[in-house]
Formats: C-alpha cells, sequence, structure tokens
C-alpha cells in the first residue's frame, strides 16, 4: 500500500509532465532574457511544448495500455475512459492557450500567470477524470477550481470579470461543502470511499441497513456534480460567470470542467452507484429534460452570443446527462450506446471551441462586445471564418452532416434503448428550439447587409482554432466510425479494472 | 456504370465545392456545366431501370434496382451507405436533374449577389435531394434529408425579398420540428428492429419486415407523418410555404416547389405509409378530410391573392392536396396517379414560378393590378404562359390532366364523398389561374411601365422549352412513365395493405 512504483508514475505521464510544465512556467519570467515579463511568446512556446507532450505521452499510453489499471494505491485508474477524456482536455487546453494569447493581449490582461494558471487546471481536470477515490475526486475538483477562481476574476479591470470570479468562488465553495459532505454520508455507510470497492460493496446488497445515508450521501453527491456541470436547477452561477470570465476561460470552462465533471459523475455512477437501490433514474430525467429546456428556452431571448452561448452550454449539459439516464441496473455493458456520451463530450468540445475562438473576435478597446448584431457583415468580409462559425454553429445545432448530429443521434439511440422514449422527445424539442437561436448569428453574418464587422479585427490564432474546429467537425461527421469505436470502447474499459 | 447513382447523387456536391472558391463567371458555368453533367448521367438510369425485372438484388423486392451497397458505414451502429432505385424514384431523380440546369440558366443574369456562393448551394442541394431518393438506409436518408435544409436555409435568406428573413426562419424551424421528431422515431425503428431480431439495422428492407404493435404504430406514423406533412405541406402546418415562396429568389422557389414539396409526398410513399400499414388504415380519414380541405383551402386563398407568386404558392398548397388523396386512396390507379401527378407538378408549377420569375425580372413587382395586357407587348411568353397554365389546370393533352383523372378515378372508388369535394377544388383551381391569366395577360395595356416590355430573350427560351416539351410529351404519351413505375406501385400498394404482406402475396410478387 505505502509508496509507489515507477509502474505507477508511468501510467500518469501526461499528467506528470502537465504538472512538471505548470510549475516551471510559472518560474519562467524569471528567467532572464527568455522568460522576460513581455515576451508573452516564449511562455505561449514553452505552454504548448509541454501541452503536446503531455497530447503524445497520452497517446502513448493508449497504445501500451493494455488493461486499466489502478495506481497510487487506487486512488488514481488509469484506463480507456480517462485517457479519452485526457485527449478532449488537452486539446481544449491547446485551443484555450492559442485564444488566450491574441485575446487577452488585446482587452490588456498581460499577465504571465495565465499559462501556468491554465495547465494547473488542466491537471485538476485530469485528476478529476481518472480519479478512483471519492477524496481524490474532491481534491482534484479543488486543484481545477481554485485555479479557475484566479483566471475568471484575471481581467481585474473589469466589473464583470470581478463580479464573476466572486460569485464562482462563493458558490463553487459552497459546493464543494455540500459535495464533501455527501462524500461522507456515502463514507459512512459504505465504510471506503474507493469508487470500485463502494461498487463491489453495493453489488454485494449490503447496503440494506444504511440506505437512508447512501441515498443522502449520493444525492448532496449529485447536487456538488450538478453544480460544478451547470446543471439545472444548479446552473444559476454559470451565465454570469460564462459572460464574465476573459472569453478563452468561459471557453475552457464550457468544455474542460464539464468534460472532467462528467467524467467523474459518469466513473461514480457506472462503477459505484449503478446498482443500488436507490433509483436515481426519475432525478436524472427531470434534471436532463429541465437542463434541455431551460438552457435553450433562455438562450433564446439572449442578444449576446456569449451570453447565448453560456445558456446553449447549460442545454448540452443535459444532453449529456441523457446517457446516465439511460445506464442500465445490469451495467454499462448492457447499453454500450452509452459510449455517445463521450463522443457528444467530444463533438461539444470541438464546437464549442470553435464557437468561442470566433468570439473573441469581438472585443473593442479593450473590452467585450459580443452583441449578436456585431455579427453583420461578417460573411463579407471574412468568407472562410463566418463559413466555419456557421459549421460549429450547425453542428451545435445537431444538423447533418456534422459531429453535433452524430453525438445527437448517439445519445437519442442511447436514450431509446434505455426506454426513455420520451426524454428523447424532449431532446429532440430542445434541438429545434435550439435550432431557432444557432440560426440567429449566421443570418446575421450572411442575411444582414449593414457592416458591423468591419470593427473588429481576426487574429490570426483564433482563426485557426476556428477553421481546425469547423474541419474537424465535417470529417467526424461524416466519417465518425473509428471515434465511435473509440468511445464505445473506452465506456467498455472502465469494467475491465 | 456500376456505380452510376453515386456518381450522380455526388457528382453535384463536387461541382458544389468547386463554386464557392472560383470567381462569379467561372462558378456560374461550373455549375452549368457539372448540372448538364449531372443529368446526362442520370438518363442512362431511364433506360437501365428495368420496370418488369423479376431479379432483384433484394429479396422479395425486385423493384429495387443499381443497387449499390451495402458498404459499412459507421460500423458500431450497422450503419452502411446503401443506395438503389425504384420506379418512383427513378422519376422523381429525372425531374431534380432536369430542374437543376434549368435553375441555374434561369439564374445566370438574374442573381447579382455573389452568384459563386447561389450556385454552390444549388448543386449542394441537388445532392442532397436526389440522396434523399436514392437512399436505402434510413439515417443515411436523414442525412440527406436534412442536407436539403442548410443550402434552402441560405437560397432564400441571401437572395431573397425584403422579408427573407422572416421566411427563412420560418421555412427551417416547421421543417426541423417535424424531422427531429422523425429522428426520433427512426432511431426507434432501429431499436425496434433489435429487440425484434436482436441485430441492429437502419436499412428500410429489413424495416419494412418489422411487426410492430399497433399502440407503437400510431406513435411512430405520427412522427413520421408530421415530419413529412410540412414538406407536402398539408393544412394546417403549411403556413411556411407561401412565406418561403414569396420571398425566395425565382430558383429557389422553383426547386422548391419543383423538388422539395415532393418530398414530403415521396417521404409518406416509401417510408410512413408502407412502414406502418396498421396506423395508416386509422388515420386515412383524418388525412383524406386534411388533404380535401388543403385542396379547397389553397384554392380559395390563392383565388383572393393580389401578388402573383403568392396565388402560385397556394395553388401549390392545393395540388399538392390531390396527389396525397390519390396516394390515399391505396389502389393503383390512385398511387400511380399520385406519382404521376408530383413529376407533372413538378414541371408546371417549376415552370410558373420560371415564368412569374422572368416578368418580375422585367418590372421588379409581382402585383397583379400592376399587369395587364401583356399579350400586346410579349406575345411569345403569354403563349408559353398559357401553356404552363392549362397544363396546371388539368387541360387533356397535357400532363397535369393525366395524374387528375387517374387520382379522382383511385380516389372515387373508396372515397366518392371526398373526391367529389377534391373535384370542386380542382375547378376552383382553373378559375383562380385562369382569371389571372386574364388580368395579367389580357386586356388593354393601360400601364405605362409595362409598354416597354421585351419578349423572352434566348436564355430565357431555353430555360422553359424543355419544360414545355415535356408537358406536351407527359400528355400526350404518359404510357412510359406510367410503365416504369407500375411495378414498384403494385409492389409499395401490398407492403401498405393492413394485414401486412402475406405469405402468398409476397411470393405472388417476387415471382
Amino acid at each position: 500500500m505505502n509508496g509507489f512504483s515507477g509502474a505507477d508514475l508511468q501510467s500518469i505521464g501526461p499528467m506528470v509532465i502537465v504538472f512538471v510544465f505548470a510549475i516551471l512556467a510559472l518560474l519562467l519570467p524569471f528567467v532572464p532574457g527568455l522568460g522576460s515579463k513581455s515576451n508573452r511568446e516564449s511562455h505561449l512556446a514553452f505552454s504548448l511544448i509541454g501541452l503536446f507532450a503531455a497530447l503524445i505521452s497520452n497517446f502513448m499510453l493508449i497504445g501500451t495500455l493494455n488493461e486499466p489499471t489502478i495506481a497510487f494505491a487506487g486512488m488514481v485508474a488509469v484506463d480507456g475512459f480517462g485517457t479519452f477524456i485526457h485527449t478532449a482536455l488537452i486539446i481544449s487546453a491547446i485551443a484555450v492557450l492559442i485564444l488566450g494569447h491574441d485575446h487577452l493581449g488585446r482587452i490588456g490582461v498581460r499577465i504571465p500567470e495565465y499559462h501556468p494558471m491554465v495547465l494547473f487546471t488542466l491537471l485538476g481536470m485530469m485528476l478529476l477524470s481518472a480519479a478512483n477515490d471519492l477524496i481524490m475526486v474532491f481534491i482534484s475538483l479543488e486543484v481545477m477550481s481554485i485555479a479557475l477562481y484566479v483566471l475568471v476574476a484575471m481581467n481585474r479591470g473589469n466589473w464583470r470579470s470581478v463580479e464573476g470570479a466572486f460569485k464562482y468562488l462563493i458558490l463553487g465553495a459552497f459546493s464543494s461543502a455540500i459535495m464533501l459532505y455527501g462524500i461522507a454520508f456515502i463514507y459512512g455507510a459504505a465504510g471506503t470511499t474507493r469508487i470500485e470497492q463502494i461498487g463491489a460493496w453495493v453489488a454485494n446488497g449490503h447496503f440494506a441497513s444504511t440506505e437512508p445515508m447512501l441515498a443522502i450521501g449520493i444525492a448532496l453527491l449529485l447536487v456538488g456534480f450538478a453544480f460544478k456541470a451547470g446543471i439545472a436547477p444548479f446552473h444559476m452561477w454559470s451565465p454570469d460567470v460564462y459572460q464574465g470570465a476573459p472569453t478563452p476561460i468561459t471557453a475552457f470552462m464550457a468544455t474542460g470542467v464539464k468534460a472532467a465533471t462528467f467524467a467523474a459523475l459518469g466513473r461514480v455512477m457506472f462503477v459505484a452507484l449503478v446498482a443500488t437501490n436507490v433509483d436515481l433514474t426519475m432525478t436524472l430525467w427531470v434534471l436532463a429534460a429541465l437542463t434541455i429546456l431551460l438552457g435553450n428556452i433562455v438562450a433564446l431571448v439572449q442578444d449576446d452570443l456569449k451570453r447565448m452561448l453560456a445558456y446553449s452550454s447549460i442545454s448540452h449539459a443535459g444532453y449529456l446527462l441523457m446517457a446516465l439516464v439511460a445506464l442500465p441496473t445490469e451495467g454499462i455493458s448492457a447499453n454500450p450506446r452509452i459510449g455517445g456520451m463521450l463522443f457528444y463530450l467530444m463533438a461539444y468540445t470541438i464546437m464549442s471551441l470553435g464557437a468561442f475562438a470566433a468570439v473573441t473576435f469581438f472585443t473593442r478597446d479593450g473590452a467585450d462586445d459580443t452583441s449578436i448584431n456585431n455579427l453583420s457583415g461578417f460573411a463579407k468580409r471574412h468568407p472562410l471564418g463566418a463559413a466555419a462559425l456557421s459549421v460549429c454553429l450547425l453542428s451545435l445545432a445537431g444538423i447533418p452532416p456534422t459531429m453535433g448530429f452524430i453525438g445527437k443521434f448517439y445519445l437519442f439511440a442511447a436514450a431509446i434503448e434505455g426506454g426513455f422514449v420520451g426524454l428523447a422527445i424532449v431532446g429532440a424539442i430542445g434541438g429545434a428550439i435550439g435550432c431557432y437561436y444557432y440560426l440567429r448569428p449566421i443570418v446575421k453574418m450572411y442575411m444582414v447587409t449593414d457592416d458591423n464587422a468591419h470593427k473588429f479585427s481576426t487574429p490570426s490564432g483564433a482563426t485557426w482554432v476556428l477553421r481546425l474546429s469547423a474541419l474537424a467537425l465535417l470529417v467526424l461527421g461524416v466519417m465518425p466510425g473509428p471515434l465511435v469505436d473509440w468511445c464505445r470502447d473506452s465506456v467498455l474499459s472502465i469494467f475491465n479494472g | 456504370m456500376e456505380h452510376l447513382l453515386t456518381i450522380v447523387t455526388f457528382l453535384p456536391i463536387v461541382g458544389s465545392i468547386l463554386c464557392f472558391v472560383a470567381p462569379a463567371q467561372v462558378a456560374k458555368a461550373t455549375a452549368l456545366i457539372v448540372s448538364l453533367l449531372t443529368f446526362a448521367a442520370s438518363v442512362p438510369l431511364w433506360s437501365m431501370y428495368d420496370a418488369n425485372s423479376q431479379e432483384g438484388v433484394i429479396e422479395g423486392w425486385s423493384t429495387f434496382q443499381l443497387v449499390e451497397g451495402p458498404y459499412p458505414w459507421i460500423a458500431d451502429l450497422n450503419i452502411s451507405y446503401y443506395v438503389g432505385i425504384d420506379g418512383i424514384a427513378l422519376l422523381l431523380i429525372l425531374l431534380t436533374t432536369l430542374l437543376t440546369p434549368i435553375v441555374i440558366l434561369s439564374s445566370w443574369e438574374s442573381v447579382k449577389k455573389n452568384p459563386s456562393a447561389y450556385m454552390g448551394f444549388m448543386l449542394m442541394l441537388e445532392t442532397g435531394m436526389i440522396g434523399t431518393f436514392v437512399a436505402l438506409d434510413t439515417f443515411l436518408f436523414y442525412i440527406f434529408w436534412e442536407l436539403m435544409l442548410i443550402p434552402m436555409y441560405f437560397i432564400i435568406g441571401i437572395w431573397g425579398g425584403p422579408q427573407r428573413i422572416y421566411a427563412t426562419i420560418k421555412f427551417v424551424l416547421f421543417t426541423l420540428a417535424g424531422s427531429l421528431l422523425m429522428l426520433v422515431a427512426l432511431i426507434g425503428m432501429y431499436w425496434l428492429h433489435h429487440q425484434a431480431t436482436g441485430a441492429w439495422s437502419s436499412n428500410i428492407f429489413d424495416l419494412y419486415t418489422l411487426d410492430i404493435k399497433y399502440s407503437t404504430q400510431v406513435w411512430l406514423f405520427s412522427a413520421f407523418a408530421l415530419a413529412f406533412m410540412v414538406k407536402v405541406p398539408m393544412f394546417p402546418v403549411h403556413t411556411w410555404l407561401p412565406d418561403a415562396h414569396v420571398q425566395a429568389p425565382t430558383g429557389g422557389s422553383v426547386i422548391l416547389a419543383g423538388v422539395l414539396l415532393k418530398m414530403g409526398t415521396f417521404g409518406f410513399v416509401r417510408y410512413a405509409m408502407p412502414l406502418f400499414p396498421e396506423a395508416l388504415e386509422a388515420s386515412i380519414p383524418c388525412l383524406i378530410v386534411l388533404s380535401v380541405v388543403g385542396i379547397i383551402y389553397g384554392a380559395l386563398v390563392a383565388m383572393v391573392q393580389p401578388d402573383i407568386k403568392k396565388l402560385v404558392a397556394y395553388s401549390s398548397v392545393s395540388h399538392m392536396g390531390v396527389v396525397m388523396l390519390g396516394l390515399l386512396a391505396m389502389n393503383q390507379q390512385g398511387l400511380s396517379g399520385g406519382v404521376f401527378q408530383m413529376l407533372s407538378h413538378g414541371l408546371s408549377t417549376g415552370a410558373l414560378f420560371l415564368m412569374v420569375g422572368f416578368i418580375y425580372e422585367r418590372r421588379h413587382t409581382r402585383m397583379i393590378s400592376e399587369y395587364g395586357g401583356l399579350a400586346k407587348q410579349m406575345p411569345v411568353y403569354v403563349t408559353l404562359f398559357i401553356v404552363v397554365t392549362l397544363s396546371s389546370i388539368g387541360l387533356p393533352g397535357l400532363n397535369g390532366f393525366i395524374g387528375e383523372v387517374l387520382i379522382l378515378l383511385g380516389s372515387f372508388e373508396h372515397h366518392p364523398i371526398a373526391t367529389a369535394f377534391a373535384t370542386t377544388g380542382i375547378i376552383l383551381g382553373a378559375v383562380y389561374m385562369l382569371w389571372m391569366v386574364q388580368r395579367v395577360m389580357f386586356g388593354p395595356l393601360t400601364n405605362k411601365a409595362n409598354q416597354s416590355l421585351t419578349d423572352l430573350n434566348r436564355i430565357e427560351l431555353l430555360s422553359i422549352a424543355p419544360l414545355i416539351a415535356l408537358m406536351f410529351i407527359m400528355g400526350l404519351a404518359p404510357g412510359p412513365f406510367l410503365d416504369k413505375m407500375a411495378s414498384s406501385v403494385d409492389r409499395v400498394l401490398v407492403e401498405m395493405a393492413p394485414e401486412g404482406p402475406s405469405a402468398i402475396t409476397k411470393a405472388e410478387v417476387t415471382q
């Protein structure tokens, strides 16, 4: 139990790389010449090298990962599920660093700590999605959140940023406490915090006498996760925080935080709680339906692109939740369509990054100016950018032949297979509502003749993020086969551990 | 020519990509050449398709030929690339490939704003339309079905009239609301197949064999029917159509009326009706009433329209109601009449929108009151316009007559009262069309602005001539067209029969 081996270290290679680079990036400003405070390019390059190294190490890990490993005395699970999420997270972090480089310069935030903070957040996310112990879940969630509080507040001169950070901090601390309380209850009932041991304990049917305790624990844990993932009715913080944070950080929260939280929630559900008598189906059904409808309906009336995407991100959390509703009590292998959650996470990550990359274009006089009206004339000035943004928006709306459609198809299939046709219909209605507001920016770009877009320039980094996202969405939308297989294998691998 | 169907389907979208990046003149030429090539490639389908062939690749469905696949596409979900045509799809594909070059030709001068993108969207739309007709995998079908939506959204939204944004959003939302529910129903079918056989399959022939509980059928049928009713469009979900038509540019209107509306009726014939025979039987009275209401309501509303384009748009609601009536007769005359009328309506309404576009280009108004006495100024135009009008109202000798007679014959057998009402609607059709012709074409040429109007130029003549010729051909010699679809119609009718295809009937068909 004590100590750890080289194999342990090797299995968390990507996380170690991120951690080392985060520490070094923090020290980089003190390196004379190379790392001087004004030399932002070298900071970016350094962190990107770290991320690419982590990505490569992650892929190598996938290649060598014959069977899932539990490392560090059961604290961390290294399996296909984790490495899949890690891929999405690292891609997201790379995009966020590139977006931040241009964007923060434009809004006058030239803080070298941006890069290490993003890396620390990433580290928290990666640990969260690999955590195999509720204590580890809590610690990694805090690592992620504390770094995020700093990132949200990074634009100190802007009251929205400070307001967002303050809200996030207060409510985040509150929800962390609730989650910790839940973990305590579960520990009290099961006598362990190891996820797979809880699963074994539950499967043995030992919980009859402590069932109320377990139920309270699960409920509190769920609230904590719902808060972090922005699931209604625990989403109240997210529009303000999303709007207040610098746009690249908003993108990071919408993609990375969501992916990591859902990974952890998924792991807890799949492994620990799948066989309990505590029937979560109805609760999750209601949460999913509420989240889908609320996010979509409120997004309808938003005139600000960034805020609209914030609400849309709420509705997408609802779609992701559909997969968990459909989780059969016999375990995932009875409904491998749940792999659709991973596909949707990857699709959502790519399309959100694309859309938020476009949002970073719209700054004026050092501040965001993201009203939808500013998009008019965009197609004329930047035909390729407008086409790419349209692809991202159509994918968010779930229209084929984009990745977003395949993702929705997969999730609807999972829901129907689980017998939740009603939820699939709610999802379809939500999708139809969603189309209206996703089409609005396209209308502005292509069909309105006044030209507001001339006031804005398009930095090359963000443009490339946008273009590559659109390309990936189309390619993986037409040929989703390999990714679909990877998702299914990943979600099934969680069991072999 | 093993992959001819695939070539016909994807040639346009390849051209579309070229158009998007090419400068205006090159894009126009590319679009024309690609659409003509597509047409040329699709013509051999006519001779390659043998309606009387007894050797099908697909068991029990010898009417489906030129089948390609199934090639695995998303292996995990057992979704494959699987295409093929029956006689009905064959005719609709030819209609599509014929109308597209005509539309491109007619937009040659009239589209001034970014013609490259316009041509690109047109060709993308063509791939979507052909793909919808050829798809034999429901997943593939759905992808093509939605692929049609995006180019049309842009065509109306960018190149349309003053109210284009309202019109295009209404069009998209109506269509999507229906088709998302259809998606849920499609996944439901996919799952039911797994329940029944243990294997996942989304190909249409596997789904045809399913024996679905009546209560489930009702739900699935409702979802499919709603999606298709929006496209047809049937009363009361037709309200997007007048807006979309009036705001769309001429080319958009032609394709919308010519092909896109047929997607609804085609969907009924290929999917909604044969998949759920019992639910269909139960809902026939309701659908018949909606069709007849559509026929009469469309005609009455068309009569009072001051705008020619809106008049033609409402006439489509009326005419497509007639098509639905034919399909719902569920007999050989009714169904083949319905399919024939789909083609006829595509030709004549497509031609009407073209003709309206011609004078709109000259005068930039479509108000009937602005015109009058055009016969003196534009004799060729007026002659052709009258031919098209007569075709639309079903004069014997022209295409419209054949379809209408077959539909009324077929429908009278089961639903005499509804047919009687429908017939009054058709008479009303003659009234509003001829009245419009009289007000626009004849009488004194009072409006000064009309006195300098020029007659049709060569491009315009060239684009309308094939349609006029086909109206005569289909009207005078409907035989070959009806022969091509006869076996397919019979086969589909077997599938639609409420007791399901019993072993005997199926054996008869496959012999």
